[in-house]
């Protein structure tokens, strides 16, 4: 057997590069595999719900409250195998147990048809359309009831509510994710940059130091001056007009304290305007910031946060809220960790030799050294997101998430215990969005520790 | 300043304000290096020879370094001197990598891991020259056939781990020199590297500054080295130049106790058998910082201390005629006995 050797020049190996040798390695990991599939078929699903879904999301049946699933039937009167079909359900009270009980009427039967014009939708919210996955004419027509997984206490069909609720369950944790990841990213990479090395904030105007800080770019500094002495004029005119609101309600022993506290702060101002130089650590600011969040209980600050939330905005805008709140909670971990990378980077001599061949401190930051933590965010992210749908489920379920008539898989859980733990037993199906739930953050999981495996510049397999 | 002079150090003083004291890193350092001039600083680690290259480039990390004093003065391409230890941090970016170029020890480290080495040396060109990513890419190979990297063009997609530990030296000498800098400063450029690619990179460097006509201002502490590249010598010890002059005769007749004991403990190949000696070391180790010896800070180290003159004040550098500067109170002693052995 012969084989053809190609003559490769010498050094022109071809180059794989870093992300390609770590796609590799993931494709090999068989749960991240799993969980990379699962989520894909999960996000698919979101993404065509109105096409999975035969009803339209608020649609709703009052009378068909808490119906079972639909049974479908495969077999005709002669046990032979049929396209599948449905009968039409009927709601009785049960006169002997008193429970309302649904009874199937099969003298007609309800073919059910693929791939059918049904209700007409948006798809991506601009593109009309109407095609549906599952339907028929006695669908339209409300002769027959298709809940292929139950329906809930407004007789809304539960599989189609899933995969709405699927857009908000699974985007809010991309969502707050990415912001937090924003404001997380931003805070340590300046907390890690400028660690030990504080800035100036402002330079008294007595001070010596002003005027060479002045001669050094006149105009920029001249305006700087002018910021600080308005930002500082604004803090003592708020103090002085707190200081005097009291001193006009308050006498007696209060507003000589009130006095002499206000006249302190009011001469430190003035003080720091004349003569000293103010620095400013940036790294301690942050840090100190994101402990005192931190010292908070997560839970009771979302609670308290979501209170905040006015009622009867738009669903979507409570969306956007429940993200922003969702993201300031978490952003804390994000810009710690973050500082530490950056803090390690920073010392690396790329980065040094990056400012010897001129590179600014903000080109140092985002080219050189955010690069460098690219792989381990990638990493931190996918773990994160459960974390987010988790705590987004968790808002909802006590109903301060997502309200009705929007969906979300919490919210749909929430309906599961609305009315006691007859739930469990009466009305199983109510529990699948927890089921949902339970395989999305478990996806979300194998696939970091995928990712993690992957990315990481140290594993040899 | 002369008009073929490039840089002029004068006094510098480097000091970092630490917890336990102020470490007097750099104590008055002068010199100078003149326009296509090879000038090596010698000395064990510690000695300061870093920190100068870094006050020249204004990179001494502050806090706890600061530059208390003395000037440095730097004729730029335009023709105008400036002195850097006043320049404000946006001038010296525009300097730095443009004017003056830095090679750092590590070649391993030194390069960005997650960019190809084409992105790294185009960054420096359309940094400084205003040049598009297409352009600064051609450039790119051009530099990279010049450090003598085959097939430059493949190379430029390459990442440097990809590299060997030479070729990433020569990748950086490429970044460097991509600006067309008028001074070079190469600190430890061959430390990392093995002795047959530490051959190559010096030779490569030699051949490039005889091409382009910039300066070197070569930090190490590899006394082969000096010989074969530099045309003057500064030695320091302990943060100040005991001994400065042209290579020859620094390494024929050293004049200082501390540059003779430097060249004691290197092999020499080019003895005959016969006249070979053991290797003597130093005695000792270099001097805490924070507590100096008084007077010379070598004295307790020195073969030819004599107490009450070497231990009381510090020495001045001063001229042994030919411009071969010598900071030892004793050095015509030495000679004469040197004289006399010999």
């Amino acid at each position: 057997m012969t084989r053809k050797i190609e003559a490769k020049p010498q050094g022109a190996v071809e180059s794989r590069s870093f992300f390609q040798e770590a796609w590799i390695r993931f494709r090999r990991h068989p749960l991240a595999r799993l969980g990379g599939g699962v989520l894909l078929v999960l996000y698919l699903g979101a993404l065509f719900a109105d096409f999975l879904a035969p009803y339209p999301e608020t649609k709703s049946f009052r009378d068909l409250t808490f119906s079972p699933p639909t049974v479908i039937h495969w077999r005709d009167d002669n046990g032979r195998l049929t396209r599948p079909y449905i009968c039409a359900v009927e709601r009785k009270r049960n006169l002997e147990t008193f429970k309302l009980e649904f009874v199937q009427n099969c003298s007609e039967k309800y073919v059910i048809n693929f791939f059918v014009q049904g209700e007409p939708y948006k798809f991506l919210g601009f593109i009309p359309a109407n095609l549906r996955l599952m339907g028929g004419d006695w669908l339209q027509n409300e002769q027959a009831y298709l809940f292929l997984w139950g329906s809930d206490d407004f007789g809304r069909d539960l599989w189609g509510r899933i995969w709405y609720g699927a857009r908000v369950s699974l985007t809010v944790g991309i969502f707050a994710t990415a912001l937090a990841l924003l404001i997380g990213v931003f805070m340590g990479s300046l907390s890690g940059f400028f660690a030990g090395k504080p800035l100036t904030l402002s330079v008294g105007l007595f001070n010596p130091a002003y005027r060479k800080f002045l001669s050094s770019s006149p105009l920029p500094n001249l305006l700087k001056t002018l910021g600080w002495l308005a930002l500082w004029g604004g803090l003592a005119w708020l103090i002085w007009v707190t200081v005097s609101g009291f001193l006009a309600t308050s006498r007696g022993l209060e507003a000589v304290v009130f006095g002499v506290v206000g006249i302190g702060l009011l001469l430190a101002i003035g003080y720091a305007i004349l003569f000293p130089v103010i620095k400013i650590d940036l790294d301690t600011v942050i840090m100190r910031a994101t402990e005192v969040l931190a010292a908070i209980p997560d839970l009771f600050l979302l609670i308290t946060l979501s209170v905040l939330i006015p009622q009867g905005i738009p669903p979507a805008m409570r969306f956007y809220l429940v993200i922003c709140i969702l993201s300031f909670v978490n952003w804390g971990g994000l810009a710690r960790v973050m500082r530490g990378q950056i803090l390690q980077l920073r010392e690396m001599e790329y980065a040094q030799a990056a400012q010897a061949m001129g590179a600014s401190d903000g080109r140092v930051i985002t080219r050189h050294i955010l690069p460098g933590t690219f792989t381990f965010l990638i990493v931190n992210v996918t773990l994160a997101i459960p974390g987010f749908i988790l705590a987004e489920s968790g808002l909802s379920f006590i109903g301060l998430g997502i309200q009705d008539p929007a969906s979300s898989w919490g919210l749909l859980l929430n309906k599961a215990q609305a009315q006691g733990i007859t739930a469990f037993v009466d009305r199983p199906w109510m529990l699948i969005p927890g089921l949902f739930i339970f395989a999305a953050i478990l996806c979300f999981n194998f696939m970091g520790d995928g990712l993690r495996d992957a990315l990481d510049p140290r594993a040899k397999r | 300043m002369d008009d073929k002079r490039l840089l002029e150090v004068k006094d510098l003083k480097v000091h970092f304000f630490t917890d336990d004291g102020v470490v007097k890193a750099v104590d008055g350092v002068s010199f100078h290096i003149d326009k296509g001039e090879t000038l090596a600083v010698v000395g064990e680690s510690g000695s300061g020879k870093s920190v100068t290259s870094l006050a020249i480039m204004r990179l001494i990390p502050n806090p706890p370094g600061r530059i208390v004093g003395g000037e440095i003065l730097f004729r730029g391409k335009d023709g105008q001197v400036k002195d850097l230890a006043k320049q404000d941090e946006a001038s010296m970016r525009k300097i730095r990598g443009n004017d003056i170029a830095m090679i750092f020890q590590e070649p391993m480290t030194s390069l960005n891991p997650v960019y190809t080495v084409g992105d790294q040396i185009a960054e420096a060109i359309v940094l400084h020259q205003g040049k598009s990513k297409k352009e600064a890419l051609e450039l790119s190979a051009e530099m990279l056939d010049l450090v003598g990297i085959p097939e430059p063009r493949k190379r430029l997609s390459n990442y440097p781990h990809q590299m060997s530990g030479g070729m990433r030296q020569r990748v950086m000498i490429a970044m460097a020199l991509s600006c067309n800098p008028s001074l070079l400063i190469a600190d430890e450029p061959t430390t990392a590297l093995d002795v047959t690619i530490q051959a190559q990179i010096l030779e490569l460097m030699y051949k490039l500054q005889e091409e382009i006509g910039m300066s070197i201002l070569f930090i190490t502490h590899n006394l082969g080295v000096v010989a074969e590249m530099a045309d003057r010598v500064v030695v320091m010890y302990a943060g100040r130049a005991v001994e400065e002059a042209d290579v020859t005769p620094t390494f024929k007749r050293p004049k200082h106790p501390y540059t003779m004991g430097l060249l004691n403990s290197v092999p020499r190949l080019d003895l005959a058998a016969e006249h070979q000696q053991r290797l003597e070391a130093i005695p000792g180790n270099v001097p805490n910082p924070l507590r100096l010896p008084s007077g010379c800070a070598f004295h307790p180290r020195c073969k030819y201390f004599q107490a009450g003159r070497c231990d009381t004040d510090i020495p001045l550098l001063q001229d042994t005629g030919g411009g071969h500067m010598v900071r030892c109170v004793r050095w015509a002693e030495i000679q004469a006995e040197q004289g006399v052995t010999a």
